[in-house]
């Protein structure tokens, strides 16, 4: 139902606001409308709201955790592409997620040449 | 002990028998004494009362021989020269007969002597006598004592008057010799060697004497005993006369008027007491010498032996010869103790392990006791070791926070450069503003990982062992900061409420950055003990502050969690002490560890709880006065 020229739209759970900056930046240099959200309440309540292509989520958040937010979140909409993002290395839960049904898991800080390779994918083959 | 034991037994019996026969012997001599002085006082008086009898009875006698001679001459013409001279033979051989007259005397109405014994004194006139005066008034009457006007010798006169009809004619008298009287009466009485009889005459004069220098040449009015017996009469008296001590028993004769007194030397009287006594302390001392002998014999036997086999029975017994019995067969306390020492050493045989197992158990159990003290000493070198171990056991329940605390300012270093790079590639244009923000959180960010890799270092770098004066806020800061996000990921927000005026407290910045860490740590546990539900928040309250009057810098970490029952308030700074029973829990030494670290500090630790209201714990250090610097 969508086609290459329709702009993309995006939605970052994080509760740092460095990382929400730095994606919604790259993500408008990509031409994606960006949305943000400092937790998983709000997240949730912005997928009831409005469609997204592609919601990024941190794991680990104050409040009701990233992997739970992604499973919530993946119940009202099962089509969005889920990318889940760690700053912990050892963290068991990106596993998890993927386990879960997560399309990419990202370690912070971002290998910025894989995040170009998933917007491309990401527009290459629209949902 | 055996030879003072000996010695108190003999000094006691010893004096106790010295004790009996001094107050026998004393009460010996003194009833003999009593008695003796008695019998000698009864014999003195007998002997007073006889003599003065006696010699009342002879001078009676001799009144009546001169009143029955007087008799002779009633017809005898005295006026007759030749008859004078016949009456002077008649005397003369009358006075031969009777040697005691020194002479017998007839003299006139007017006083003239007509006839004597002693022819010298023939015509001599004793018109002026006393006796003559006496009797010529017909009186029968003995004179005092005096000397002879002829002979000088002592004499006294017995006169009678010559009657014719009832007419006194005459007076006849005889002039008594008193050393023949003294020969009659005195000179036979011995008592003893230093005993004598004498005679006083109502005027104090002696008159008669065993030493006849005393006659008539002593007044007993010149000493005080012979006034007390001129004042007596009758009675006893103890003097000294020439040294010797005398007990006298002295009498008045009442016809006579003359004092009778016999004597007796005390020191001759009592010898016999003396010696008595003398015999007696002999015997004592013989007996006293016998019976310490028969004590120290019967000591030897009836103690000492007994008690030699009893303490060499026990000594044996306590090297080891369990086996050892004492054979005592007396009847006495010391068979009874000896009995009742093997019934005791019957039963301790039963009972005790033998000697060389005891031996064997004791160096066993210095072993144990040195090995004891090697683990304690292995046990104080490795605490330092203990809390660098809690510190990077705590470093790893952190490491999921400091990854993500690290990670993300990085993101916002590295990505956002690499965005700045990728907006230079494909934008044209550029906002100097946008750029500047950029460049600006690039900064804060990697301040923030400035920040925290210099706590984290900090945190984990091991104690130097040296105090210091250092701020207690920055310490708590740096633990806030380490642990801050993964609280928040938890839900428990941390209140802090920091004064910046609080003096130093001498410190080592390491130690109590772990006892901050582990409380915070263990209230993050309480409060995740208390609800699972994530929604709920938690949390943790620090503040510090300085008591003025104990000079000291408090710090209180207050939590909202599930708070300690009453009976673990005090167990909780105990090594191992845990009630978390979580996968993740603690390893019980976190607590015992600040505990530790405080008390190295001279400060103070303790913890208050209200079930169900959270606990709070509360430390206390000395602080360092503003204006010490170091």
């Amino acid at each position: 139902m969508n086609n290459n020229k329709k702009t993309l739209k995006a939605l970052v759970v994080d509760d740092e606001e460095i990382v929400r900056d730095f994606l919604r930046r790259f993500l408008n240099l990509k031409d994606i409308e960006v949305k943000t959200a400092e937790d998983g309440y709000k997240a949730i309540e912005a997928v009831q709201r409005e469609e997204f292509d592609i919601v990024f989520v941190e794991v680990r958040m104050p409040g009701i955790d990233g992997l739970q937010t992604f499973t919530e979140l993946k119940k009202i909409n099962p089509h969005i592409r889920y990318v889940m993002m760690s700053a912990d290395d050892t963290d068991s839960r990106l596993e998890e997620a993927k386990k879960e049904g997560a399309d990419w898991c990202f370690k912070k800080p971002f290998d910025i040449e894989e995040l170009k390779l998933l917007i491309d994918k990401v527009r290459a083959s629209p949902e | 002990m055996r030879q003072s034991l000996k010695v108190k037994f003999l000094l006691y019996i010893s004096v106790l028998i010295i004790c009996a026969m001094s107050i026998s012997t004393g009460v010996t001599y003194i009833s003999s004494r009593d008695t003796v002085n008695k019998i000698i006082m009864q014999q003195l008086s007998q002997l007073v009362t006889l003599t003065a009898n006696h010699i009342a009875f002879w001078i009676n006698n001799r009144k009546q021989d001169l009143t029955n001679w007087s008799q002779q001459f009633y017809q005898t013409s005295l006026e007759d020269r030749a008859a004078r001279q016949s009456a002077s033979l008649r005397l003369k051989e009358q006075n031969q007969n009777y040697r005691y007259y020194e002479s017998l005397n007839l003299a006139n109405a007017q006083g003239e002597i007509l006839a004597s014994s002693d022819e010298k004194v023939v015509g001599k006139n004793i018109e002026q006598r006393q006796f003559f005066k006496e009797s010529l008034k017909g009186n029968v009457y003995l004179s005092s004592a005096m000397k002879s006007p002829d002979t000088r010798n002592p004499v006294f006169i017995i006169s009678v008057p010559l009657k014719r009809a009832d007419t006194v004619e005459g007076v006849f008298y005889g002039i008594i010799d008193i050393a023949a009287f003294n020969d009659l009466f005195i000179m036979p009485i011995k008592i003893g060697k230093t005993g004598d009889v004498y005679v006083i005459a109502p005027s104090g004069t002696v008159i008669a004497h065993p030493d006849k220098s005393n006659i008539l040449n002593v007044n007993v009015n010149t000493y005080d005993w012979g006034r007390e017996i001129m004042r007596q009469k009758q009675g006893f008296i103890t003097y000294a006369w020439k040294d010797i001590e005398k007990i006298v028993f002295f009498q008045e004769h009442k016809d006579l008027g003359w004092i009778v007194a016999a004597g007796a030397g005390t020191n001759e009287i009592f010898a016999p007491v003396k010696r008595l006594q003398v015999i007696n302390l002999f015997i004592t001392l013989i007996f006293i010498i016998v019976a310490i002998l028969s004590v120290i014999i019967l000591y030897g036997h009836i103690i000492l032996r007994p008690m030699h086999y009893l303490m060499d029975g026990i000594a044996r017994f306590g090297k080891g010869e369990l086996g050892r019995r004492i054979e005592l067969a007396t009847e006495d306390e010391f068979g009874s103790l000896a009995e009742a020492f093997n019934k005791m050493a019957q039963d301790l045989e039963k009972t005790t392990v033998s000697r060389d197992e005891l031996v064997k158990e004791n160096a066993e159990r210095k072993r144990a006791e040195e090995q004891l003290k090697s683990a304690y000493e292995q046990l104080r070198a490795t605490e330092a070791q203990l809390i660098q171990s809690a510190k990077m056991a705590s470093l790893s329940v952190l490491a999921g926070g400091v990854a993500h605390e690290i990670n993300n300012p990085l993101t916002g270093v590295l990505n956002n450069v690499q965005l700045i790079k990728m907006e230079i590639e494909t934008k044209k244009e550029f906002k100097i503003e946008e750029f500047k923000e950029l460049l600006d959180t690039i900064e804060e960010s990697a301040l923030r990982c400035k920040r925290i890799t210099q706590s984290l270092l900090d945190f984990s770098m091991s104690s130097r062992g040296t105090l210091r004066p250092l701020s207690i806020n920055e310490v708590i800061e740096k633990v806030v900061t380490l642990i801050e996000h993964e609280l928040s990921l938890q839900n428990i927000a941390i209140q802090k409420d920091l004064p910046p005026d609080l003096p130093q407290v001498l410190g080592d910045p390491q130690l109590l950055q772990q006892v901050i860490f582990d409380i915070i740590t263990n209230a993050s546990r309480a409060i995740q003990s208390k609800s699972d539900k994530k929604e709920k928040k938690g949390l943790i309250a620090i503040k510090t502050d300085y008591e003025t009057q104990k000079n000291t810098v408090s710090i209180s970490i207050s939590d909202t969690g599930i708070g300690i029952p009453k009976e673990n308030l005090e167990r909780i700074f105990e090594p191992f002490f845990t009630t978390d029973e979580s996968p993740d829990q603690g390893t019980g030494l976190g607590l015992s560890i600040a505990h530790s670290i405080i008390r190295e500090h001279k400060g103070n630790i303790k913890a208050e709880s209200q079930a169900g209201t959270g606990a709070t714990f509360r430390i206390s250090l000395p602080a360092v006065l503003k204006n010490t610097n170091a």
